[in-house]
């Protein structure tokens, strides 16, 4: 039962950082020179890591359901352009990881 | 080039339905290792090779008539 | 689960995790030379448009076993997939498709017409001398542990702790074969170095080009499994990840670091590292 959802992340993964890699490079057509924090690729990588990685916090949809689509929310900005989507992804890790530790430490 | 497609096309078509076979029916341990170790290779190389670009037709007598012989 | 049911799934995971790997290997080494590198996906994406580019086969190929040869890699890491991950077997018949996974890299160089191919064909051989470290690696495991499967493996660490505290300098020859089957610019691996073009897969271009990087992917993703697993000993899913990507970025660090060495170097190199790890081991076990 394990295995086959990790094939679904696995290529939920792979199809959200294509389409973050051509979503980018319309976006930007320089590489990365300015250190510009992109509020949706932020608001993006917040969501996705916090679905993820907390996916029990919402019992009402199943669990891999809502992984997937927080895999496929953070593959699309981790897989952006090289140089971009760095501050944002670790940012949305950061609060992700947060409300992980508060939720396995108050429980 | 035809002819590398023909073949191609009935490898494909044996692969698929061995593994679906294998897939289905569940037969003892030792013949899904064998169909496995032989038709999932196979189906890979056939798919690609179906699947592949092929030049057109007037470069073809060029290709075969002047080869590089350089040295 | 079905059995071939399970043999495909971890089949396509081994593939995607592989060449998601290399792709992180590759943008470790660029960071540690200061530049952004390629997206992780890029081995992936170049893997995907090779096999869609048409292939040829020349003319000086030693027909059919310039593709036969081919789909003898795909399968004996189908093989391994098998062992590994869906039925925790032997580890012997691992080391048996190391040893086959040389022959093919030999082979596929001499299969084809090209020097480059030849000369990477010639080097292959000289490089056997580097699997030296497997059948040692394989011997310490039986003497520390007194089995050789990876089930009873697994239940020993269980039991005693990770082998990879116990038995770490097995682990360092362990590593040390690992590098030299890394894909990207590794010290130790002659066979496909750039001063040889590709080796022995200048030759296989388009279409067989492809089949040969996912069978170099499900190659990787086993080597880090093996390794985790038997130094290891059974983690869970997220376990494994983390474990691999761990791995892969240690490895990225050796190899931005590391010069390739010339084939006289890296196999003297292999031999010395193997020769201090099976001395040292079979001391720490029975001193």
């Amino acid at each position: 039962m394990d295995n086959h959802l990790y094939l679904i992340y696995i290529l939920s993964f792979v199809i959200g950082s294509i389409l973050g890699l051509l979503l980018s490079y319309k976006k930007y057509s320089e590489p990365f020179i300015i250190n510009k924090i992109d509020v949706l690729a932020l608001i993006m990588a917040i969501i996705g890591w916090v679905l993820a990685l907390n996916a029990q916090l919402i019992p009402a949809i199943p669990e891999f359901i809502t992984v997937t689509v927080g895999v496929f929310l953070f593959a699309m900005v981790f897989g952006m352009r090289p140089g971009y989507g760095r501050y944002e992804t670790v940012i949305g890790f950061a609060v992700a990881g947060i409300i992980w530790i508060l939720r396995t430490v108050l429980l | 080039m035809d002819k590398l497609k023909g073949v191609s096309w009935i490898i494909f078509i044996i692969s698929v339905f061995a593994i679906i076979y294998a897939l289905i029916f569940n037969p003892a341990d030792w013949i899904v290792y064998a169909i496995s170790l032989v038709f999932i290779p196979l189906s890979v190389l056939s798919l690609g090779l179906i699947s592949m670009a092929q030049g057109t037709k007037e470069d073809e007598e060029d290709k075969t008539k002047e080869p590089f012989i350089g040295y | 689960m079905n059995l071939m049911a399970e043999i495909l799934l971890n089949v396509l995971i081994a593939f995607f995790i592989g060449s998601l790997l290399f792709g992180l290997q590759r943008k470790v080494m660029a960071r540690i030379q200061m530049r952004p590198g390629p997206p992780i996906i890029q081995h992936l994406l170049h893997t995907l448009k090779f096999f869609i580019k048409e292939t040829v086969f020349p003319k000086t190929a030693a027909m059919p076993f310039y593709v036969v040869i081919t789909l003898i890699l795909m399968a004996i890491w189908v093989a391994a997939v098998i062992i590994g991950p869906v039925t925790h077997g032997p580890l012997l018949l691992l080391f048996a498709i190391f040893a086959i996974h040389k022959i093919v890299e030999h082979n596929a160089g001499s299969s084809s017409g090209s020097p480059y191919g030849k000369l990477s064909c010639v080097r292959a051989v000289f490089s056997a001398a580097a699997e030296l470290p497997l059948f040692a690696v394989l011997i310490i495991i039986y003497l520390k542990t007194g089995t050789m499967d990876l089930a009873g493996i697994i239940a020993y660490q269980d039991a005693h702790g990770a082998l990879l505290l116990s038995i770490p300098l097995t682990a360092l020859m362990f590593i040390v074969l690992i590098i030299s089957k890394s894909y990207y610019f590794s010290p130790f691996n002659i066979t496909l170095a750039k001063d040889i073009i590709s080796g022995f897969e200048t030759e296989h271009f388009g279409t067989l080009r492809g089949f040969i990087m996912m069978s170099e992917s499900i190659t990787w993703y086993m080597l880090v499994w093996i390794f985790l697993t038997v130094f290891i000993g059974g983690l869970s899913p997220i376990g494994y990840l983390i474990g691999m990507v761990i791995v892969t970025a240690v490895i990225g660090l050796i190899n931005a670091i590391t010069p390739i060495l010339n084939p006289n170097h890296s196999v003297m190199a292999e031999v010395t590292l193997a020769f201090i790890g099976i001395v040292g081991s079979i001391a720490m076990i029975y001193i």
